[in-house]
């Protein structure tokens, strides 16, 4: 393999590990605010939830 | 996050168009180094913020200290993955094979990493309980353990894994203008590593808030 293919695919797995960690954890922090919207409208309208 | 990005891609770019050649290694594969290092540097950081954390869930069964345990186990895999995965392909290109079973440093850097992932995945996959919770932090305090070891592994141990740059003695030393690009990358990652930190920080709050109001709702 030439010297510039290992440090290319060097950048390009550490790049994507940082590129695929923030995209899970802006991810998760979508999710878990709208869980809480739900719970939390749900809380303070019981019957809403009962229906 | 973006600062810390930019800050480290200008290290990267100063890392190809600036940095002379580097003594002792043929080619261009050596570059790796200039994200590779500041990794490490990161990832010891972070297994630091695991130790205080670990530390404060057991000594004062804090909530917070809980938090940023969680917190550093999910950033250390990030920063250990970083460093475990472009190791081995540098060494590949420099020493002809990826891997060395006889080398310290390659080998308690990768049971720590491994340690990060335990961790992260038990804690995705296991009930929040007391007891989970001291077996975490006890196994995070076990893992800082190895980071004094892997650093002074090369100063002991040397085998294939280059030797210490900073503080090596005499046949340590780096030349001066890789050092500013690995000192400039190190300030972008930290930075970045904050910011990943806070948001990190904020999930698994709200996500342990999330699990006591289910529990309110039940």
């Amino acid at each position: 393999m030439e010297d510039i293919a290992y440090l290319a695919s060097a950048y390009a797995v550490m790049i994507g590990l940082i590129g695929w960690f923030t995209w899970q954890l802006l991810d998760r922090l979508n999710d878990v605010t709208a869980r809480m919207d739900a719970v939390e409208s749900s809380l303070s309208n019981p019957t809403d939830s009962e229906e | 996050m973006l600062v810390g990005l930019l800050i480290a891609g200008s290290a990267l770019v100063l890392g190809f168009l600036v940095a002379p050649d580097a003594k002792g290694f043929e080619g261009d594969s050596y570059r790796i180094i200039f994200w590779h290092v500041p990794a490490a540097w990161t990832s010891f950081l972070t297994f630091g913020m695991l130790f205080v954390g670990s530390l404060a869930w057991f000594w004062k069964r804090s909530e917070w200290g809980w938090i940023l345990a969680g917190v550093a186990a999910e950033l250390s895999l990030l920063y250990g993955l970083m460093v475990v995965t472009s190791g081995p392909i540098w060494g590949a290109a420099e020493w002809g094979t990826p891997w060395d079973w006889t080398d310290t440093r390659l080998n308690t850097y990768a049971v720590l990493s491994a340690i990060a992932l335990f961790l992260v995945l038990s804690r995705r996959s296991q009930p929040d309980t007391p007891e989970y919770r001291d077996v975490f932090c006890g196994i995070g305090l076990f893992g800082f353990l190895l980071v004094p070891l892997t650093y002074m592994a090369t100063r002991w141990w040397q085998e294939r894994h280059p030797g210490p740059v900073i503080g090596g003695g005499e046949d340590g030393g780096v030349d001066a203008v890789i050092l500013q690009i690995w000192l400039l990358a190190f300030i972008g990652m930290v930075i970045l590593m904050i910011g990943q930190a806070m948001v990190s920080w904020e999930v698994q709050k709200s996500e342990q808030r999330l699990a006591e109001l289910q529990l309110r709702l039940d």
